[in-house]
C-alpha cells in the first residue's frame, strides 16, 4: 500500500475510533470490518498506539499539574489561605480550655479507665469491682445480663459512626495520644482520643462520647457510643458488635487468634 | 487575565500552562475544602483535583467540545464525583464482613484497575522507546489534539505536509513495537 493510501486508511480508522464517522460511513466501515480480518487487526493496532500516546500525554499533564501546584502553593503554604490559619489558631486556643475541662471531667468521674494487658477472667472481675468502687451511677432500670450481638444489618446510626471512623482512619498522620475535635454538636467540641493500639486494653465508659482508633489503617478498629440509641458499638476485624446500655455493667468478650481477648465494658 | 471561560478554552490551546494555572487557582480551593470536609486529606484533595483537571483537559481539547456549564462548576463536579467514588471504594474495603457480595465485585474491580494500570504503564514504555521527536509529535497530535499546522509550527517543520509525513512514520514505528493483542496477553 502506498503512503498516500495508507494516510487515508489510517485517517479512516482514526475517525472510527474517535467517533467522527457519519452514520453512513460508520455503517460501511462496520460492514467492512466484519469481512476484513486485516482491517480488524489494523484497527486494534491503531487503538493500542493511540492508547499508548494518550497514556503518555496524561502522564505529562499530571507532572505539569504537580509543578503548577508547587508554584501556586509552595511547601508550607496552603490553598485555604491565612484566614483559615488564624481561625485554626483561635480555635486551638479555645480548644485548650475544652481539653482542660474534659480531662478534669475524666479525673472526677473516672469515666474512662484504661486497663492494660487483660488476660484472665480475674482481671475482668477486678475491673468490674473498680466500676462499683468508683461509684459510677447505677442504671435506673433493673440490671440484666446481655451479651454482645453481632450486627449483620448495620443500622443507620452505625453508618454515621463509621463515616466518622473512616474520617479518622484516613488521617495518615495521627499520633498516639492526639486528641481530635469534632465540632458537630452545637459547636461544642467533642474530644476523641487516638491510640495506636487498643488490643489488650479495656475501657470503662460512662461518658457521652468516646472513641478509639487504631492508627494502622489495615486493622481499623474503633468503638463508638451512640447517645441517641444509648448503645455502644464496637467495630473490629470487620465485625460490628452492639452493646446495650442500662443492662448492667456489661462485658463483652471476643476471642480472636487464640488468646487475644478484647474486653470492653461499659455502664 | 481571562475575561471568560471561552478565553480559558482558547488559552488551553495557545498557552496551556497559563490556562491550567488559572483554572487550578480558581477551582482548587473549593475542591480542597470539599475533600477535607468529607474525610479527606490535603494530599488526597490534590490528587483528586489533578485527576479532575486531566478529565477536563481531555474533554476541553476535543474538537466538538461545547461548554455546557462554567469551567469551575464542571471541574468541581468531576472532582466531587471522583472523591465520592473513592470514598465508596474504600468503604467497601473496610466493611467486607458485612457485604460479602460487594467484596467479590470490589475485588474484580480492583483486579481490573490493576490490570489497566499495568497495560497503561506498558504502553507508556513503548512510547518512551521511540524517544523524541516522535513521542512529542504523537502526544501533540493524539493527546493535545493539535492540528498539523500547529504541530509544524511547534516542531519547526517546514509545513503541515512534512509534519503529517513525520507523524505517519512515527506511528508506524510505534505500531511495530506495540503488539495489537497487548490487552489479551497482559
Amino acid at each position: 500500500m502506498a503512503m498516500s493510501d495508507d494516510f487515508g486508511h489510517i485517517e479512516k480508522i482514526e475517525a472510527y475510533l474517535e467517533d467522527r464517522l457519519r452514520d453512513d460511513e460508520l455503517s460501511q466501515f462496520l460492514d467492512q470490518m466484519n469481512t476484513d480480518s486485516q482491517l480488524r487487526k489494523d484497527v486494534e493496532n491503531q487503538r493500542m498506539a493511540m492508547h499508548a500516546v494518550e497514556s503518555a500525554g496524561a502522564q505529562d499533564l499530571k507532572l505539569e499539574l504537580k509543578s503548577i501546584h508547587k508554584d501556586l502553593y509552595p511547601k508550607g503554604g496552603s490553598a485555604s489561605g491565612n484566614n483559615l490559619k488564624y481561625g485554626l489558631l483561635i480555635a486551638g486556643i479555645l480548644s485548650i480550655g475544652a481539653i482542660g475541662f474534659f480531662i478534669k471531667s475524666i479525673d472526677e468521674k473516672q469515666t474512662a479507665i484504661p486497663v492494660h494487658s487483660i488476660k484472665t477472667e480475674q482481671d475482668v472481675a477486678d475491673i468490674e469491682k473498680k466500676i462499683v468502687d468508683n461509684h459510677i451511677e447505677a442504671p435506673k432500670e433493673e440490671k440484666e445480663t446481655s451479651s454482645a450481638e453481632v450486627v449483620r444489618d448495620i443500622p443507620q446510626p452505625i453508618q454515621k459512626a463509621k463515616k466518622k471512623e473512616e474520617k479518622a482512619a484516613s488521617k495518615s498522620k495521627l499520633e498516639e495520644g492526639e486528641i481530635i475535635f469534632n465540632f458537630e454538636k452545637d459547636g461544642i467540641p467533642e474530644p476523641e482520643l487516638v491510640l495506636s493500639d487498643t488490643i489488650g486494653k479495656a475501657y470503662l465508659f460512662n461518658g457521652k462520647h468516646l472513641r478509639f482508633y487504631n492508627i494502622d489503617q489495615n486493622k481499623i478498629s474503633g468503638i463508638t457510643y451512640m447517645e441517641l440509641e444509648e448503645s455502644l458499638y464496637l467495630v473490629y476485624n470487620n465485625n460490628c458488635f452492639k452493646l446495650e446500655l442500662n443492662k448492667s455493667p456489661q462485658k463483652f468478650i471476643q476471642e480472636k487468634d487464640k488468646g487475644i481477648i478484647r474486653y470492653l465494658m461499659m455502664e | 487575565m481571562y475575561k471568560n471561560d471561552e478565553e480559558v478554552l482558547l488559552g488551553l490551546r495557545s498557552n496551556r500552562q497559563d490556562a491550567l494555572k488559572y483554572v487550578y487557582k480558581t477551582v482548587y480551593p473549593s475542591v480542597l475544602s470539599y475533600v477535607k470536609n468529607n474525610s479527606g486529606s490535603e494530599d488526597e484533595a490534590q490528587d483528586i483535583f489533578q485527576e479532575a483537571m486531566i478529565v477536563f483537559y481531555q474533554k476541553a481539547t476535543k474538537v466538538d467540545f461545547t461548554l455546557s456549564a462554567a469551567i469551575k462548576t464542571f471541574v468541581f463536579a468531576v472532582a466531587k464525583n471522583l472523591w465520592l467514588k473513592k470514598l465508596r471504594d474504600s468503604k467497601k474495603h473496610k466493611y467486607i464482613g458485612h457485604y460479602e457480595n460487594v467484596l467479590s465485585d470490589n475485588d474484580d474491580e480492583k483486579e481490573l484497575n490493576e490490570h489497566q494500570e499495568k497495560v497503561k504503564a506498558t504502553l507508556v514504555n513503548f512510547l518512551e522507546e521511540l524517544g523524541d521527536p516522535c513521542r512529542k509529535l504523537l502526544v501533540l497530535y493524539y493527546y493535545e489534539k493539535r492540528s498539523m499546522e500547529e504541530i509544524s509550527s511547534i516542531m519547526k517543520y517546514s509545513n503541515s505536509n512534512s509534519a503529517k509525513n513525520q507523524k505517519y512514520k512515527c506511528l508506524q514505528r510505534l505500531k511495530k513495537v506495540v503488539p495489537g493483542d497487548l490487552l489479551v496477553n497482559l
